[in-house]
């Protein structure tokens, strides 16, 4: 069968069968856009980073993958990996807790004003974005949340709704 | 998106935020850079080089070997069927203050770059940065005499080239010549005279 046609089930243990750099790149190209997109956004414009981040994030998903147990989609899997990798690098240039990094800009305390969604996603803290983005953007339940920053249920589904709620603060009312 | 989510945002709402985190492709190089850390770490079986092309196989096999570049083991001797023995060559890289002074990570990165560029193009046998400690032996069977030595040769790149003027071409491309240090170039003696 055609590698391309393949499921990424059938690839993946395709690949831990053999190990060979054809199967690997398949499941690559196949979900590559997805997780360099992610990590881009997440780490802002530093590509240098970005960079190192997505080949992490990748060494990381194939030494995990023979503990993958397919409880979740791959890419839900290999995306939860690319937050993990996003975290620990920011956690290296932090020095305050990440649910406390709001950079509101001045003004927008005023209920008047509007900002839009990529500049408050943008000034969101970091900790509160990701679960935002990991549940509402690419789907993930709170127990995957949990599994992939390693936080409970419970923690996940308080960071979401304290999240949501600044984000609604600045982007204004739902229209 | 969650249906959960579907309640909470407006449909604008949630089409920005999906917008701002769509795919974006890679560079063919994070590809390259990608294999080689994997190679690198083991993760990858014996190439199956009787289904791809011989030189792919090389090309492969060398990039997955190289480690990083510069701060790698030496795997001298796994390329070594693939190309005849004549026609290589090697730089020897001198420090200098000027070299020295740079930032590190920064030469990392453009030396990395450059060796899988040669890696690449099958030029590259080896590669590898040298320890800082210098021994230095004299004299000879329970003569021998050993000191510490005084040494600036970083490292070094063992390459394939078909002429000297080639090699030249290549070691004039290095990057350490641009971070002030200076490239010893030798061809390899197998006897031929």
């Amino acid at each position: 069968m055609n590698p391309t046609a393949q499921s990424d089930r059938e690839l993946v243990d395709a690949f831990l069968q053999h190990r060979d750099e054809e199967t690997f790149l398949v499941l690559y190209r196949r979900h590559a856009p997805a997780l360099f997109g992610l990590i881009r956004r997440e780490l802002g414009g530093d590509s240098g980073r970005a960079d190192d981040v997505f080949q992490e994030a990748w060494v990381r998903a194939v030494r995990l993958l023979p503990d993958f147990r397919w409880e979740s989609q791959f890419r839900t899997w290999l995306l939860g990996i690319a937050f993990n990798c996003c975290s620990e690098a920011r956690r290296g240039d932090r020095r305050t807790d990440p649910m406390e990094e709001h950079h509101e800009p001045a003004g927008f305390s005023d209920p008047g004003k509007r900002m839009d969604m990529e500049k408050a996603l943008a000034a969101l803290a970091p900790g509160y974005r990701s679960i935002v983005i990991m549940h509402d953007v690419y789907g993930f339940t709170h127990g995957e949340i949990g599994n992939a920053l390693g936080i409970n249920e419970g923690t996940s589904r308080s960071q979401l709704s304290r999240g949501r709620d600044i984000l609604r603060k600045w982007i204004g009312e739902r229209t | 998106m969650s249906n959960q989510s579907n309640e909470y945002w407006s449909e604008d709402e949630r089409e920005a935020m999906k917008k701002l985190y769509g795919e974006q492709t890679p560079p063919p190089e994070l590809e390259s850079r990608t294999l080689t850390a994997l190679g690198r770490r083991g993760m990858f079986g014996i190439p199956v080089t009787n289904r791809w092309p011989r030189r792919v196989a090389y090309v492969l096999g060398a990039a997955a070997i190289y480690v990083l570049g510069f701060f790698s083991p030496s795997v001298v001797g796994l390329l070594e069927q693939a190309r005849p023995v004549s026609g290589e060559y090697l730089l020897l890289l001198h420090e200098t203050p000027e070299s020295m002074a740079a930032s590190e990570a920064d030469q990392v990165r453009e030396y990395s770059r450059w060796a899988r560029q040669l890696a690449a193009a099958g030029t590259l046998k080896s590669g590898e940065k040298l320890g800082e400690t210098v021994s230095s032996l004299t004299g000879e069977g329970h003569s021998v005499t050993v000191s510490a030595g005084v040494g600036d040769v970083s490292g070094f790149f063992l390459l394939y080239a078909p002429t000297y003027e080639e090699a030249m071409a290549i070691a004039r491309s290095c990057p350490h010549l641009r971070y002030g240090g200076t490239i010893e170039l030798r061809r390899i003696d197998h006897g031929e005279g």
